[in-house]
This record gives C-alpha cells, sequence and structure tokens, in this order.
C-alpha cells in the first residue's frame, strides 16, 4: 500500500497511507504538486508546520474510517449550517478525549482541510455547550467569570426571553 | 498575614484557571470559534452570553452566528452583513418564534381594565417619541398553576440597542388572580374584548408604522372609533407569523387541526387563543366546560387561517391593557 511521510511541528515523522491522506485536501493538492505517490527512503518527508503528531495520527485514523463515506457536499455554508446532524457513536467514541487534544485536532482539520473531520469535532464541542448552565461552561472549559453580579442580572434580563418559564 | 494568604490564593487560583483554561473561544481561530457557536440553538447561545465578557462579545457580535441561525429557523431572508443588525433581527425573530411555546399554558388574554374603567386605543401612539423608544417584539404569558398569572411585554430599545422587559412600564399585569378560575362567562372586569376594535378597527388603513421587526408587522394602532381613555399612552398592534402546528397529544381536538400547510402563512399569535383554549382544556382541571372553551374550539375548525392580532395599550398609570382583534369577526365571539 503506497504511503507518505509526514513531518510534524514536533519533528516527529509520520507515514501514512496516501488514499487515507488525500481525504485532506491540503495534503492531496500537496501530492499532487510534488508528484509524490509512495514513500521513498530518499523522499523528504512532507512538513505540515501546524499540526503535532498526535493530532495528526488521530486526523488519520478518522480518515482511514471515513474513506469510504460519499464525499461532502459542494461548499455551501448554508446548507451545512440548516440542520446540524447529530454524531454517530463511532464518532462520539472517537472523540472522545480531553479537550486540549480536541482543539489541537479542530486546529489540524481545519489546516489539513478534512472538512468531515472539522464539522464533526466541531459538533463535539457545540455538543459539550449544549444544554449547560452557564456555571457548567465554565467549569467544563475552566472559564473565569468577570461579571459583575449586577452585569450578570443585566446580560440575563437581556435573555430571558428565550428562557422556559 | 492571614488576609495576605487569601489574597495570594485567590490570585493563584484565577493564575491557574487561566493558564489551564481551555475556553475555545480563545484557544481556537475565530473562523472555527464561530463554526462552533453557529451550530447552538437560540437558547444555548442566550446561555453562552452569561458565560463571561469575552462569551458575551463573542455571541452578540459575530454576523455569520446570527445568519446562521436564522437560516436554521427558517428565515430566508438574508440579514445583511451589518453585525448589530443581524442579531437584533434575529433576537427579535427567535423571540417571537418562543411565542408559541409562551402561550401554550396561559388561560386567556384577559386583563385587569385600567384604573378608569376606560378602555380603548389612543391617538397619542405614533407620536415620534414612542417611536423613538418603543419597539415591541415578544409578548408571552407565563403562569404557574395555583398562582398569579403575567402578561410580559418584550420590546426592543433602539436607543439602547437591546432587547428587555418593559420594566420601566411595570407591564407584568396580573391576568388571573390566584386561585380563580375565570369561567368565560362573568367576572367581566377582568376580561376585555373591545367591540369597537373588531367592527371598526380595518388593520392596515389606519396604522402608523412604528417599526419593521423582520418583515412582519409591528404598528401602532389609530382605530376610527375613537373609544379612548384619557390615560391611554399608546397601543401596539402586532401581527407575527404562525410557525407550523405539531398536534397536540392531549387534545383530541387539537390533533385534527391540520396547520403544517400553513407555514409562515398564518398569524403566529393566532395561536394565543387556540393554545389558549386548548390548553384550557388539557391543562386545568375544570375548564372543559367553559363557555370560551368550547366556542373556542370550535373556531379552531372553522377558523383556523384567519390572522389576530394582539393590541397592547399601555396606560398613564403603568398598566397594560390587551386586545385580540381578529380580521373575522366571528374570531372574537368569546
Amino acid at each position: 500500500m503506497p504511503g507518505i511521510k509526514l513531518l510534524t511541528v514536533d519533528n516527529e515523522i509520520v507515514e501514512v497511507d496516501a488514499d487515507t491522506a488525500k481525504q485532506s485536501l491540503l495534503l492531496r493538492s500537496m501530492l499532487h504538486d510534488l508528484g509524490v505517490t509512495e514513500i521513498d527512503d530518499d523522499e523528504e518527508a512532507i512538513s505540515l508546520p501546524h499540526v503535532t503528531a498526535a493530532a495528526l495520527r488521530k486526523a488519520m485514523a478518522w480518515c482511514a474510517h471515513h474513506k469510504d463515506d460519499p464525499p461532502p457536499p459542494e461548499d455551501d455554508e448554508n446548507a451545512r449550517d440548516l440542520q446540524p446532524q447529530q454524531l454517530s457513536s463511532w464518532d462520539a467514541e472517537f472523540l472522545r478525549m480531553d479537550q486540549s487534544a480536541l482543539f489541537e485536532l479542530i486546529q489540524a482539520a481545519n489546516y489539513l482541510d478534512i472538512r468531515g473531520l472539522l464539522d464533526t469535532a466541531c459538533k463535539a464541542v457545540a455538543d459539550a455547550i449544549r444544554g449547560r448552565s452557564p456555571e457548567e461552561i465554565r467549569k467544563a472549559f475552566n472559564i473565569r467569570c468577570d461579571f459583575t453580579p449586577q452585569e450578570e442580572e443585566q446580560v440575563r434580563r437581556e435573555t430571558e426571553w428565550c428562557e422556559e418559564k | 498575614m492571614s488576609d495576605m494568604f487569601n489574597q495570594d490564593e485567590t490570585h493563584f487560583n484565577s493564575t491557574c484557571l487561566e493558564k489551564f483554561s481551555t475556553d475555545p473561544l480563545r484557544i481556537l481561530p475565530c473562523e472555527l470559534q464561530s463554526q462552533i457557536l453557529s451550530l447552538l440553538d437560540c437558547r444555548s447561545l442566550a446561555t453562552c452570553r452569561l458565560v463571561n465578557s469575552h462569551w458575551l462579545a463573542r455571541v452578540d457580535f459575530d454576523s455569520h452566528l446570527w445568519s446562521a441561525v436564522g437560516l436554521r429557523m427558517g428565515l430566508r431572508r438574508r440579514p445583511s452583513r451589518d453585525c448589530a443588525s443581524d442579531r437584533r433581527f434575529i433576537q427579535e425573530t427567535a423571540a417571537k418564534c418562543r411565542l408559541s411555546c409562551a402561550w401554550i399554558d396561559c388561560t386567556e388574554g384577559a386583563v385587569e381594565r385600567t384604573d378608569s374603567g376606560q378602555v380603548g386605543l389612543s391617538p397619542m401612539t405614533t407620536s415620534p417619541k414612542l417611536k423613538s423608544l418603543w419597539r415591541l417584539v415578544c409578548l408571552r404569558v407565563c403562569q404557574v398553576p395555583g398562582r398569579q398569572t403575567r402578561l410580559h411585554l418584550w420590546h426592543y430599545a433602539p436607543n439602547t440597542n437591546r432587547l428587555s422587559e418593559a420594566n420601566s412600564c411595570q407591564s407584568a399585569q396580573i391576568l388571573c388572580p390566584a386561585g380563580s378560575v375565570y369561567d368565560g362567562a362573568g367576572n367581566e372586569a377582568f376580561r376585555w374584548w373591545p367591540g369597537a376594535l373588531s367592527s371598526g378597527c380595518h388593520v392596515g388603513s389606519h396604522l402608523g408604522c412604528l417599526a419593521d421587526c423582520g418583515g412582519v408587522a409591528c404598528a401602532v394602532a389609530q382605530p376610527p372609533s375613537r373609544s379612548v381613555s384619557a390615560n391611554a399612552l399608546g397601543a401596539i398592534l402586532v401581527r407575527l407569523p404562525l410557525a407550523p402546528f405539531s398536534s397536540s397529544p392531549t387534545t383530541s381536538k387539537w390533533s385534527t387541526l391540520d396547520m403544517t400547510g400553513c407555514s409562515g402563512r398564518l398569524e403566529r399569535l393566532a395561536a394565543i387563543g387556540l393554545h389558549t383554549c386548548v390548553s384550557g382544556n388539557a391543562g386545568y382541571a375544570g375548564a372543559a366546560g367553559r363557555r370560551n372553551s368550547l366556542q373556542s374550539r370550535s373556531m379552531l375548525s372553522e377558523k383556523s387561517a384567519g390572522s389576530v392580532q394582539v393590541a397592547l395599550g399601555l396606560t398613564a398609570s403603568n398598566r397594560l391593557m390587551a386586545w385580540i382583534v381578529s380580521d373575522k369577526a366571528s374570531f372574537i365571539q368569546f
């Protein structure tokens, strides 16, 4: 199986399957431009200055699992925004990781231009926010509340219209 | 010494919190923050505004975010590129969309009469002052069984660019005293369906436009029949679009009403009457036999596609008055 070498920001060389890697639009165009098709010991690794080895491996694992998925529709922001879908159980389990790793993966997916992974990971973060109280959100993400009680009350009043009573 | 230690400890905790924060709205780049926030519904976004000032600003000033929320809510109009107006537009619309839910539990739209006993709409409602200060965006009824029911008037204040409850006017009014059951036949002091309006007010020809609330009418009414209270300060006539209904599992009458084909065409405020009557049947003991419930139910089938406007008036004594006005006379035959 043809493979390619990728040099991550933490100076690690990761060998990945070329077909899997091509789910990344960035890597696909790089491979196309460089004419790289398989691992060659003499071939220089492709440098990925914004991706850690851990995030790259995770991203490639996701790509490998989803390699038979139909290609995402053309970039249509409106269509993408219309119906946030539930995460599949595999994706939900796959994205069960600490927040730092998840954010690293999101940034890697963004840099590598793996839209499916990016959408999925963003949904996971949105799911972590949805349905929680402000205090629970702060706790979940280690966020400090800088509102004075008066400010908080003011904001609360502004948003009271959409609260269930 | 102890205070110093506590201060140090507080500072240490605060520093640690910042250092180890995994705040996605700080760690991730802006476009990814937007992508995440745009996956949230209005209520979650409202919660996000309460997290801290950074989240508040992030949610409030992201035009992409509000556009996405608007699209998910079925708004086909693409809001402007101006972020503040986008947010305002969506928030207003979201507030309106809450109406159907908010009204489900209300008993009925009866309100107290003014102190003077007079009711009516005021020609003063088109005053420049009112135009500049008020824009009604939401009306809701809150009811807790066994307690008082309150009607809330929400408005958008252009001068502050904020959506808020009209507290300055103390608009929350007691509709039904605690423990009382309004039977729909008596106790007229707590009920007010102005016949003058239904017969005389022709929507459209006597309205001064107050504001464009995202494409739906929000106007000041000047009815031809000037049965106006000297104390009345203003009245606002609101028409809002109605989303598709789902059938209620608790009411057979309701489940037979198919309104799904009328998406976006009906007046949402018609739901006030509909929900009111049906919830009166479903939610409250003894309500089923009430005259208004029965009559209202018959209205459902006959006039479900009609439109209803709600007129609100604020009196000099800070009392809220309300009318339900129909474009079909039978609609108000309670």
